[in-house]
């Protein structure tokens, strides 16, 4: 174990010199000053506390070992007493120790007047500073949907340079490849919302109206919203996360230096695919969520599923169906510009493209439900 | 011979609000093999990247192939064309062949008869050493090695008339670099273009280079003949090319 004392003898005032502020202190330091065995800083800073101007050595000829955390606690040490100002010092050390004291000695210290990024911010820095980003991230992704408009006129004007391949490809990936899932999924939660229909609406004797929540809440807005939500969470995020990869790899900078435009080759037929497969997706998850409520009617609130779609068509109409599909497409194209442009955002390290990938999910979902909130408005408002 | 294929003009780029180069200045002459030495984070990728267009830069200008960078994107992506790009990563497309990596450029930027293309595929893939065997791999199943390669055959795709490396022997054992000078020396004399190459590989600037500038802290320190460097008398260059270091803790003492 390291030692650092005080030693009381050699402080003793030099005959003839009464001056205080002219005395010698001997710290003796003696042990092991190594990673495991430093001496308590604690100690350290009681032995050296004493009053400016006097001159300090630090003995160091007992040290038995030392290593780099041992030379730099020295090198602190003298580095303080020296702010204190005092006239420190470091005598006797053995030759080997005294040449890792000035290899640590040499490095000039951290600049306290240069503070380091703080990590741990106040809630209210990080929610203030976080609206201010929000700014320019709305203007990157106004630009994204910009350039993917500039590249969709390209293609348009000159379809030959379009990428079907890729395009049929990624409509696999995100719309043929989804579609047990999504099926899954709204089955579960068309059951889920009937099943609290019947238990609670039993009440009333109103059973039969379970079948118009099931059917316009679905149409209108679970149907869409859920397909939205899951096509963001699988789609979206393969996408940030693909171009992000490639990003930091330099696939998207050797794309540009050929001339290419990164946004229509890899962007386009991305969005172009989530905007042909979202309606499609919201059909069919409308059509599951639907099944589920007659299921759960079947089995669970004695309702032949006969009744349940009779009373169905009555309650239903094409308006409902309507209003959930016209926004597939326009929830598709925020989820797919998102992903794209918080991709091509990756920088740096691969935590930068997992970071990227979370805030796309984040991003896309809040945008989808927001969206949903609009045409909410604009229906009510041109009575749909 | 004595045209400039890449002019570089007093040119400023400052990044997260630091300058990382500062007037810098260079000029790569028809069919030289010009090199780009300095230390670590001395801000030669930033100044290819910037003349590759790829990081906006504060002042100065640039011109490749007579082309300025900024007159206009038809022009600039027409130059784009007539110019070949190994990054240090390589930057294959992951998710196609070599063989389709090397065809990219052919298929999007010319109409060629898919005969010809298949013909092409194998010529520049057996100019850079690589096996027809190859062709077919994926990126990931290659070795850091071949990386290169296919990355050179592609950036190589269409005979382009200046070539930028960023670090091409960085992380190759000592024969395979040496491979690797000597097949960049022999295209460059059988096909005639320029080459702008980043390198730390001191050997590899002696036999490959024509010219060298030494980027210290975003500057050119200096920039003449590798020969002419290597007997500098800048202390940088010096210390560069002779390997001295300038921190030797023995040689300090105990204060
Ligand atoms: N995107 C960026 N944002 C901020 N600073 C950057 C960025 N890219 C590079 N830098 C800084 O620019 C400086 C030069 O970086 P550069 O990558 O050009 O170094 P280099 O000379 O290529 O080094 P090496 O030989 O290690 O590759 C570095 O200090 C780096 O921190
Ligand atoms: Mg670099």
């Amino acid at each position: 174990m390291g030692e650092i004392v005080r030693d009381d003898a050699a402080a003793r005032p030099r005959p003839g010199n009464d001056n205080g502020a002219a005395q010698t202190v001997t710290l003796v330091a003696s042990g092991a000053w190594t990673l495991n065995e430093l001496p308590d800083l604690e100690m350290i800073e009681a032995q050296s506390a004493s009053a400016p101007g006097r001159s300090i050595v630090i003995d160091a000829a007992q040290l038995t070992a030392m290593d780099t955390f041992g030379a730099q606690t020295l090198v602190s040490l003298r580095r303080r007493l020296r702010a204190a100002g005092h006239a420190a010092d470091i005598a006797g050390l053995p030759e080997k120790h005294a040449r890792l004291l000035t290899f640590i000695g040499a490095i000039a210290p951290v600049d306290p007047s240069e503070p380091e990024k703080a990590y741990d911010r106040g809630l209210v820095t990080r929610v203030s500073a976080s609206v201010l980003c929000g700014r320019d991230e709305v203007l990157s992704l106004l630009n994204t949907l910009g350039r993917l408009a500039y590249a969709l006129a390209n293609v348009a004007v000159s379809p030959k340079s379009f990428r079907v391949t890729s395009l049929v490809h990624q409509l696999d990936r995100a719309g043929l490849q989804a579609v047990p899932i999504i099926a899954l999924i709204t089955l579960l939660i068309g059951s889920i919302i009937a099943q609290q229909g019947f238990f609670h609406f039993r009440k009333f004797g109103a059973d039969e109206y379970v079948v118009d929540m099931v059917g316009i809440l679905v149409l209108r807005e679970i149907g869409v919203l859920i397909v939205a939500i899951m096509v963001a969470g699988r789609s979206g995020s393969a996408y940030t996360a693909e171009l992000g990869s490639m990003k930091l790899r330099d696939e998207i900078d050797s794309l540009s230096t050929m001339g290419l435009d990164p946004l229509e080759v890899l962007a386009l037929p991305r969005v172009l695919a989530l905007i042909i497969a979202l309606p499609l997706l919201t059909f069919l998850g409308s059509i599951a969520a639907l099944s589920g409520g007659v299921l759960t009617g079947w089995l669970y609130g004695n309702m032949h599923p006969e009744v349940f779609i009779t009373r169905l068509k009555d309650a239903i109409s094409l308006t409902h169906f309507e209003v959930g599909m016209i926004k597939a497409p326009f929830m598709a194209l925020v989820i797919g510009t998102v992903a794209c442009a918080e991709g091509l955002r990756a920088s740096g390290s691969s935590e930068s493209v997992g970071r990227q990938t979370t805030s796309s999910v984040v991003k896309s979902i809040f945008a989808v439900i927001v969206l949903d909130g609009l045409f909410a408005v604009f229906f009510a408002a041109i009575g749909m | 011979m004595d045209r400039a294929v890449l002019e570089v003009d007093r040119i400023c780029v400052s990044l997260g609000g630091r300058e990382i180069l500062r007037d810098v200045s260079l000029d790569v002459q028809s069919g030289e093999i010009f090199g780009i030495v300095g230390g670590s984070g001395s801000g030669k990728s930033v100044l290819l990247r910037t003349i590759l267009g790829l990081t906006p830069r504060a002042s100065g200008n640039i011109r490749v192939l007579g082309t300025g960078i900024d007159s206009g994107e038809e022009q600039w992506r027409h130059t784009q064309r007539r110019m070949g790009v190994l990054f240090q990563q390589g930057g294959l497309f992951s998710s196609l062949s070599v063989k389709e990596n090397i065809q990219v450029p052919m298929r999007e930027l010319c109409s060629l008869p898919v005969g010809l293309m298949d013909a092409m595929t194998d010529t520049k893939l057996s100019m850079v050493g690589l096996g027809a065997s190859d062709a077919s791999k994926a990126p990931s199943e290659l070795s850091g090695g071949m990386v290169k390669r296919a990355a050179l055959a592609r950036a190589l795709a269409l005979d382009p008339q200046i070539v930028f490396l960023d670090e091409p022997t960085s992380g190759l054992d000592p024969i395979a670099s040496g491979a690797f000078d000597d097949l960049i020396l022999t295209l460059r004399n059988s096909l005639g273009f320029a080459v702008f190459m980043i390198t730390h590989d001191v050997e590899s600037l002696r036999t490959v280079c024509d010219r060298a500038a030494l980027l210290a802290h975003g500057r050119v320190v200096a920039i003449d003949t590798v020969p002419a460097l290597a007997s500098s008398r800048v202390e940088e260059v010096q210390s560069y090319f002779h390997r001295r270091s300038k921190f030797s803790p023995a040689t300090r003492s105990i204060h």
